[in-house]
């Protein structure tokens, strides 16, 4: 919440998607970590909620200020009492204002299905080629580019992640340039980023630390599984704990590029972000370099972001926070990411806080909980494939009990 | 009397030094651009001054305002011009302070083609000139006239979408609501003399018979 010109206003920040929470069991207390994955979070369904909001008869100056007045005595209220001016505002401006606003976005974000998103997804590239106001007509936008849908990511350990490559598809190798892409989906635009700031949650970020596995590891197992993680895994996703570059690196180093044939997880987020789109967020901070005039260092014009051509291994830290795996959240928990992609649950629930120990993940086969309904994620649904990150070299075709040593070591991380 | 006299002529040195400032001040354009050939190519103005250029912020707004006159999304990489990968400008357009900031075409707007991309949905590769092979300009050129043509090409509705992108000062803000946008309406209809400057534009019409004097690459 902030004071924009009289007007405490409130929208997102980084921690609406960057901040998740963990149940040991049904309705035990919620512990809450920042900088995991809002996987309980459904943005989509936020977004669905904002953009339908002007259509409705009840969006009138007179029923907001009937509600203020009925809640404007609650003693846990943070805003201030409205004064004469603010009630005025509100009663015969704020509404209309808003109205033209959301109706802006809901229009703008149309061909972007957030229904198929769930809670913890995000279509991160087609909402920039909204703000960017690109013609994403049926007749004039390509329907392979249109689904994007990937988890939230975790966001702690950013220094070490600097020059790798960021984003699923590693398509931008600078920390500062992919917070402000960030910024920049939630509408911060570079005439009113308050640089401070974000430059104060960028600094916090790039030292933040996953807390440890809550429910003990079994020391003498992982230690088994530590040789085997390094057999298989390491020359990918790097070491245990930062920097996490191997050295020497391997072919696909930790924050490089697997290109999608070697990969073969599902393509739709690969396709959605398009060398049109890199070209254009080039454009984005213009104005802002020291070339023409501006000393500031930072913010720059984007120069970073490039087209890949698969997606990018990232260090693994706090995994046990980040499922569901695979960027588009299609296999529900560790376990299940170890076994060859035949044998993985094609239909899962997604949103459930309350952790599974013995998979490694969060409870995922309940349709609902305590009143609370769960989102239903088919793996045939585009963009939610689970195939792929599978095979001799995954380790998916070990033994089981070798399987458990190393699922025990990754509790570790 | 004198001193009214003197008093008036520094007034008018000064309205003369600003009025200067704004339109004709060549600043010149980073040096990373006439580091290597290729990108001053690509990216290097010529002639500055003959060709009057399209205001940058009025340039980098269009497509943004007018995505119904583009044939598919992606801005002015949609309208087939190249484009490489962390650069601000598509191949040929040459943005340089003179005055205001102004956007130019240069020889590589036609006489720079993109190769297939190395992989199938992959970025395009950018060959500097190809014998008998130049860029359509026509999408663009259509949609500048379209642009032109809109009653929405107004100060208020570039600002809408120029607030976006940066915060334009009280004297660039006047600047472009009282001159540049008007004048660049007017000129955009017919948008090849805006781009490119007479010996281009002769060269265009007649491209055996007149061979640009401007030397390009070293």
């Amino acid at each position: 919440m902030r004071n924009v010109r009289g007007i405490d206003v409130v929208y997102l920040n980084c921690g609406a998607c960057h901040i998740g929470s963990v149940r040991d069991a049904p309705g035990a207390p919620q512990h809450v970590y920042p900088a995991m994955p809002s996987h309980q979070f459904d943005l989509g369904a936020f977004g669905k909620f904002l953009t339908s909001i002007p259509s409705s008869q009840k969006f009138t100056g007179l029923r907001m200020m009937d509600q203020i007045r009925a809640m404007q005595d609650d003693p846990h209220r943070v805003a201030d009492k409205p004064d004469l001016i603010n009630r005025l505002i509100f009663q015969y401006a704020a509404v209309h204002l808003m109205r033209e606003q959301l109706v802006i976005l809901g229009d703008r974000l149309a061909f972007i299905d957030t229904s198929t998103w769930g809670p913890g997804r995000v279509d991160t590239f087609n909402a920039p080629k909204a703000l960017l106001n690109f013609p994403m007509d049926k007749d004039k936008a390509d329907p392979k580019e249109l689904i994007g849908n990937v988890d939230f990511p975790s966001v702690w350990n950013q220094k070490p992640r600097e020059g790798m490559q960021l984003h699923w598809d590693g398509n931008n190798t600078s920390v500062h340039e992919r917070n402000l892409s960030a910024a920049f989906g939630t509408g911060a635009y570079p005439p009113n980023l308050d640089t401070p700031r974000v430059l104060r949650m960028a600094s916090y970020l790039e030292t933040a630390q996953p807390p440890p596995y809550r429910y003990g590891v079994d020391r003498g197992l992982a230690a088994q599984g530590a040789p085997l993680y390094a057999t298989y895994c390491a020359g990918c996703h790097g070491t245990r704990e930062p920097p996490f570059r191997l050295n020497p690196p391997g072919p696909h180093g930790v924050g490089t590029v697997v290109p999608i044939d070697a990969i073969g997880t599902d393509r739709s987020r690969l396709d959605s972000y398009t060398w049109q789109l890199a070209v254009n967020q080039s454009t984005l901070y213009a104005g802002y370099e020291k070339e023409w005039g501006f000393d500031e260092p930072y913010p720059q014009r984007f120069h970073h972001f490039r087209k890949t051509n698969g997606y990018a291994n990232s260090p693994l830290d706090g995994i046990w926070l980040r499922a569901p795996y695979l960027h588009n959240g299609s296999v529900p928990n560790l376990r299940e990411l170890l076994e060859p992609a035949a044998a993985r649950t094609t239909f899962f629930y997604r949103g459930n806080d309350v952790y599974d120990r013995e998979n490694v993940g969060f409870v995922s086969n309940l349709a609902e909980q305590d009143g609370h309904r769960f989102f239903p994620f088919d793996t045939a649904q585009p963009g939610n494939g689970n195939l792929g990150h599978a095979g001799p070299a995954y380790g998916t075709n070990l033994p089981a009990a070798q399987k458990r040593a190393m699922l025990e070591y990754l509790k570790t991380f | 009397m004198k001193k009214l006299l003197i008093a008036l002529a520094v007034l008018i040195f000064i309205a003369g030094a600003f009025f200067w400032c704004a339109f004709y001040r060549v600043v010149p354009q980073p040096a990373w651009i006439s580091a290597t050939p290729r990108d001053r190519y690509f990216y290097g103005s010529v002639a500055p001054g003959k060709a009057e250029g399209i205001p940058y912020w009025v340039w980098l707004a269009l497509p943004r305002m007018f995505p119904e006159y583009m044939p598919a999304p992606g801005g002015y990489a949609a309208l087939g011009l190249s484009w490489e990968e962390g650069k601000e400008m598509p191949v040929g357009f040459a943005k340089q302070r003179i005055g205001f900031i102004r956007v130019t075409g240069n020889c590589a707007l036609c006489h720079a083609v993109s190769g297939p991309p190395a992989m199938p949905r992959g970025v395009p590769t950018v060959i500097s000139s190809i014998p008998g092979r130049t860029t359509d300009l026509e999408p663009l050129l259509t949609f500048y006239r379209k642009c032109a043509a809109d009653p929405r090409f107004t100060a208020d509705d570039i600002f809408g979408q120029v607030d976006q992108a940066t915060r334009l000062s009280v004297f660039d803000r006047m600047l472009y609501r009282c001159i540049l946008i008007p004048r660049a309406r007017k000129m955009l209809r017919d948008p090849a003399t805006v781009l490119f400057s007479p010996e281009i534009l002769a060269h265009i019409r007649d491209p055996k018979g007149v061979v640009p004097p401007v030397p390009l690459v070293r």
